[in-house]
């Protein structure tokens, strides 16, 4: 098979970049900052798939590309490989977070307590058209009554205690970096989660839904979402001890449990133990968090399906690989078509 | 006067505003000469994350960062700051040095972001206390 370089378009393609300003122009611009003020969750969404926290630059991202989630990826991650990494922060945990939202589908009454927070779980999916016709919102009043910052223990800490789930000893093992190396299979869990968490929403959304729904084996238990800020140190490049805190982020934090059974090889004793599943996702997106619990805890068992099939799901997810993969049939296939043609034309003389 | 760690330090210079920060910074940088040893330039840190299941460590994602390094009479200042905002660098790298130098004009350093700190946790309070009142007092019904 060869390939036949082809020249040309060069004009053609001008005028369709200049069509992008003509279709999609629009008679105001939009601040950067209402960009973010106005859709935090998608700015979260799209930071979490290009795996890239910096809220400004998403938002410009999201400006230049039209609205196009993917395209915003596509420039994030462009334009991230151009810098140097130069830092690593101390092990951060989420144990550690200045909580917002905090509720737990396990226990009603949990030590500082369901914290319900931002969400839309409560609302009425009514449209408001008020916002046809409003561009300024009031602020809601806040500030009668303070309060100290929200830390709390996680839920797990009441299990470890009844003796119920096994505290799972520190492995400080230096993490797999999917950013800089070839993943291999079985891939080692820090890859694991690198990859679930940078994963397109909708496609671990999907896994961990057909594993729910009979295309797999959990069904698990929401122990604890939490979602709040979490401060990123790193250590200080000359004054050893030291730390600089970098900055808050906000993070989403899923741990999901079920009863994992086990029977004795002769089939007389049964054991139930409780397994969990993790997810953890840059910016609010609960879903997505719950779906990388799931896919988590599903890829620990053994079974035909999809969601089982760490390979399946570690290789398919990635945003920006399927959209280049996909995109990719839109470019000249002249050649190959060709050949396809003969041999449709072969077999038909032949008859 | 509570004496603020380094880390407590720049986590609130990180919450603070960009004049706030200079006005810190001013109270070294207009008597000392600094010298820029490192203009400041965008860097990124990658997030190690602790994870409670099988308690392993993996890459949560990168956060885009501008450092910068400072020299004040022969000691470094370090600054990594998250956002792309190289003023806000170049005058925490001045604090950095004089944190480390040991400066004279430190405890006034220090008292400037210790009450930075109080406004910024004032703020948190009014927010904490609506987050608050979302919690969920449940109240279990009889038995049927």
């Amino acid at each position: 098979m060869a390939y036949v370089a082809v020249k040309g378009g060069e004009k053609a393609i001008e005028q369709s970049l200049k069509l992008l300003d003509i279709f999609h122009s629009c008679s105001k611009s939009i601040p950067i900052e209402d960009i973010k003020k106005n859709f935090p969750l998608l700015i979260d969404k799209i930071m979490s798939e290009a795996g890239l926290y910096a809220p400004d630059y998403t938002a410009l991202a999201l400006k230049q590309s039209k609205g196009s989630i993917e395209e915003s990826v596509f420039l994030l991650r462009a334009y991230r490989s151009t810098l140097k990494r130069d830092y690593y922060s101390s092990v951060c945990d989420c144990k550690d977070m200045r909580i917002i939202r905090r509720i737990s589908a396990a226990f009603k009454d949990v030590p500082g307590g369901q914290i319900l927070g931002p969400t839309f779980d409560y609302t009425h999916r009514l449209l408001n058209f008020d916002l046809l016709t409003k561009n300024r919102i009031k602020k809601p009043v806040t500030g009668d009554v303070g309060a100290e910052d929200i830390y709390c223990g996680r839920i797990d800490d009441i299990l470890y205690k009844d003796g119920v789930l096994d505290k799972p000893e520190e492995d400080n093992t230096e993490p797999f970096d999917v950013t800089s190396n070839l993943l291999t299979y079985p891939a080692p869990r820090s890859a694991r989660l690198q990859t679930l968490t940078r994963s397109e929403e909708g496609f671990l959304e999907g896994v961990a839904y057909s594993a729910m729904r009979g295309y797999g084996a959990v069904h698990p238990t929401v122990s604890e979402l939490r979602s709040g800020y979490v401060a990123v140190k790193i250590p200080h490049p000359i004054i050893e001890g030291e730390f600089i805190t970098v900055g808050e982020i906000m993070v989403t934090e899923v741990e999901a449990l079920w009863p994992s059974h086990t029977e004795s090889e002769d089939g007389d004793d049964e054991n139930f133990s409780l397994s969990g599943g993790y997810g953890c996702v840059l910016g609010r997106n609960e879903t997505k968090c719950i779906a990388m619990s799931i896919c988590d805890a599903s890829l620990n068992t053994t079974g035909p399906t999809p969601s089982q099939d760490e390979e399946f799901v570690l290789t398919h997810g990635d945003c920006l690989e399927m959209q280049g993969f996909l995109s990719h049939l839109k470019l000249p296939h002249y050649v190959t078509f060709q050949s396809k043609l003969d041999r449709v034309r072969a077999t038909k003389e032949e008859k | 006067m509570t004496k603020l760690s380094r880390s407590e330090c720049t986590a609130i210079l990180s919450n603070a505003d960009r004049s706030e920060v200079e006005a810190a910074a001013k109270l070294i940088s207009d008597k000392y000469d600094v010298k820029i040893v490192k203009a400041p330039q965008k860097t990124l840190t990658m997030i190690k994350m602790r994870e409670p299941v099988g308690g392993s460590i993996f890459y949560l994602g990168e956060i885009l960062c501008c450092e910068c390094t400072v020299d004040i009479g022969g000691v470094i200042g370090i600054s990594v700051i998250m956002g792309d905002d190289f003023e806000k660098a170049q005058n925490c790298a001045v604090i950095d040095a004089a944190i480390t130098a040991g400066l004279k004009e430190c405890d006034e350093l220090n008292a400037f972001i210790v009450k930075l700190g109080i406004e910024q946790a004032n703020e948190r309070r009014k927010l904490n206390g609506e987050i608050l009142k979302s919690k969920v007092d449940f109240h279990t019904m009889g038995e049927i």
